[in-house]
């Protein structure tokens, strides 16, 4: 069964303050969103534990990606004629963070954006794991959603998990292992109420269960009706640990 | 990574409501481009499907423009999927799918209802009706599998990286089929938000063509079936990706980052360039995209390979014109033609490619399709025919 190693775990909320994102350049910075901003401040995270950045696979899972960026493209067409902000509308896709990320570090290998509702965590994963299957080494994994703009809801904070994953752990790597649907899963771990709603709420409990070294089995969505069971996966201590 | 088989595969879009009638259309040389189906102040001609019924009762919480596109076009592989699902297990019966604009007509229409009346509607849910995710669970309805299920988004790129998600999906042994394709929806947003980047054309798109002006938008669905093992009619061998990182919202001039993920699918199959026999290009009809890509494809194979741009018959549909170009590709090798290029003669002089302005009767066993993304997100998938 695939077993891999977790290297780096970074967090991103707004008990941070706004996000510095000083992989990207002023300029850009300026004009990135919200999402971008929290994605490039753990990939810097992930730069700072060791992870070549410009040369890892990169696996973005967000559910509702560019939200922000979107509803104001939606306002503009309401109150306007004509065509739409191009910078809004380039603006707007799920793949917004990570090419923005590509221009600012140079990187131009694969990467990818991902998304799956309260599922995105586990499917961001199912990628990882599909690229480590590939002989891939390293990939810089992370988990993102902004706050929901007013109308829409429910309300959350922002929230931006990014994780090293190794193919080949080292005796010091936390271990993830055995990750698979499971019949009779644990119950969600709970997370912080200003983070419930979010999409990659799971992600944080994920970051939680490997900054704590706690073994055990982690619920990676919710039990799944139409499945009858859920994404799980066991966490292992380090050999050295 | 070894090649996985196609097992089925089903067509969508405004050139018919069915693969055969697709094909057809192309086989004819009859583009689907004309009026749009909803009032847009952008002066353009899009790619409507000219039908769309309602989801069936049970599924009607989640209907949108969008599911109904994805419930059509899946439905003829739905029995295939089945076969699939009691052959491997429904549980190893994978999800992934290429989306771009998602729900966005619906929210669209919330929002402007929300404008009206001050009030949000509350027939709209935003998990059902805008989300990405929407999508996925509507195809897992329709087909019973029960894997792992998800979207890749990276515009329009999105069904073409979803080719090689599900690849790597079979190849760590998470599943052993996928149902792998894209679905897009016309809707007011992409309509506006491209003509405010001065890429829309007034009249149906013309790639490569001397006097192409712009892109026409389309909508459709585009699904195939992928086994580990199996009586394919073809078979997926390789896809490479790349990333431009030189622009949000424009190629790379000298098509560097196209050119790496067409080389990465070669080397990745192990297929020398000089066997592809055609290329389904991008080609959007935009001066900046058919430059850059010919640059690309012209550095790699030269004059060689035949190349078709059919943008022309089924507009550019974005998140669903990856795995809907991948699919074209399988028809040239299953029935030996490719369609004429529509619009592209007169060809604009010196792009230095056999770009197909009439139908051709072709044969070979490998063929290529490419799709270039928002982001700098470039994917080349290498198709080849059936044992």
């Amino acid at each position: 069964m695939t077993a891999f190693g977790v290297r780096t775990v970074a967090v991103w909320t707004a008990e941070r303050g706004a996000p510095r994102a000083e992989l990207l350049p002023a300029q850009q910075r300026r004009r990135c969103s919200l999402l971008t901003r929290m994605v490039a401040e753990v990939m810097a995270d992930l730069r700072d534990g060791g992870l070549a950045i410009a040369e890892a696979p990169l696996v973005c899972g967000t559910g509702f990606g560019e939200i922000a960026t979107t509803a104001a493209l939606l306002e503009q067409m309401h109150v306007e004629a004509g065509g739409l902000s191009p910078i809004r509308f380039a603006g707007s896709v799920h793949n917004t963070a990570i090419g923005q990320l590509a221009i600012a570090i140079g990187h131009r290998g694969r990467s990818t954006a991902v998304s799956a509702g309260v599922h995105t965590l586990a499917m961001a994963l199912v990628e990882a794991i599909g690229l480590f299957a590939d002989e891939v080494d390293d990939v810089a994994l992370v988990l993102a959603d902004e706050p929901l703009p007013a109308p829409l809801q429910p309300a959350h904070d922002g929230l931006a998990v990014g994780l090293h994953l190794v193919r080949v752990p080292t005796p010091t790597d936390m271990v993830l292992a055995d990750f698979g649907p499971r019949r009779e899963p644990p119950p969600l771990a709970r997370v912080p109420a200003a983070i419930a709603g979010n999409p990659c709420a799971a992600a944080w409990s994920l970051a939680q269960s490997i900054r704590e070294r706690r073994a055990g089995t982690l619920a990676l969505e919710p039990d799944e009706p139409a499945r009858r069971s859920a994404m799980c996966i066991d966490f292992r201590l380090p050999a050295s640990g | 990574m070894g090649p996985v088989e196609i097992t089925a595969y089903a067509l969508v879009n405004a050139l018919g409501d069915d693969t055969e009638a697709v094909i057809s259309a192309l086989e004819r040389g009859q583009t689907g481009l004309g009026r749009a189906p909803f009032p847009t102040e952008v002066p353009t001609v899009v790619g409507a499907i000219a039908r769309l019924d309602p989801l069936p009762a049970t599924l009607a919480d989640w209907d949108t423009r969008q599911a109904r596109i994805a419930w059509h076009g899946v439905a003829e592989i739905v029995e295939a999927s089945q076969r699939a699902a009691r052959r491997w297990g429904a549980s190893r019966v994978g999800l992934v799918i290429g989306t771009s604009t998602g729900g966005i007509g619906a929210t669209e229409g919330a929002w402007a209802r929300w404008k009206q009346s001050g009030e949000w509607p509350a027939d709209f849910d935003l998990q059902r009706h805008h989300a990405m995710q929407a999508t996925v669970e509507v195809v897992r309805a329709a087909t019973g599998a029960r894997g792992p299920g998800y979207v890749v988004s990276t515009a329009c790129s999105s069904s073409a990286k979803a080719f090689a998600s599900a690849q790597r999906m079979i190849h760590a042994d998470l599943v052993d089929a996928v149902i792998v394709g894209g679905v897009d929806s016309l809707c007011d947003t992409t309509l506006r938000g491209f003509a405010g980047l001065e890429l829309t054309s007034t009249r149906a798109c013309r790639p490569f063509a001397a006097d192409r002006d712009g892109i026409s938008i389309g909508e459709g669905a585009a699904f195939a079936l992928l086994e580990r093992r199996g009586q394919g009619v073809a078979r997926l061998v390789a896809v490479g990706e790349s990333c431009d990182a030189y622009h949000l919202s424009a190629p790379h001039p000298e098509g560097a980052g196209a050119r790496a993920a067409i080389e990465a699918a070669l080397r990745r199959g192990g297929i020398e360039a000089a066997r592809v026999g055609t290329i389904n290009a991008h080609a959007t009809g935009t001066k900046l995209n058919d430059a850059a890509e010919a640059k690309a494809i012209a550095a790699v194979f030269g004059d060689a390979p035949w190349v078709v741009a059919t943008k022309g018959y089924t507009g550019h549909m974005l998140g669903a014109a990856g795995a809907t170009e991948v699919l074209f590709c399988v028809v040239a090798l299953e029935r030996g033609w490719i369609p004429a290029s529509l619009g592209a003669d007169p060809i604009e002089p010196g792009l230095g490619l056999r770009i197909a302005t009439m139908r051709t009767s072709i044969e070979t066993d490998y063929a290529l399709s490419t799709s270039f993304a928002f982001g700098g997100s470039n994917a080349a998938v290498l198709v080849g025919a059936g044992a």
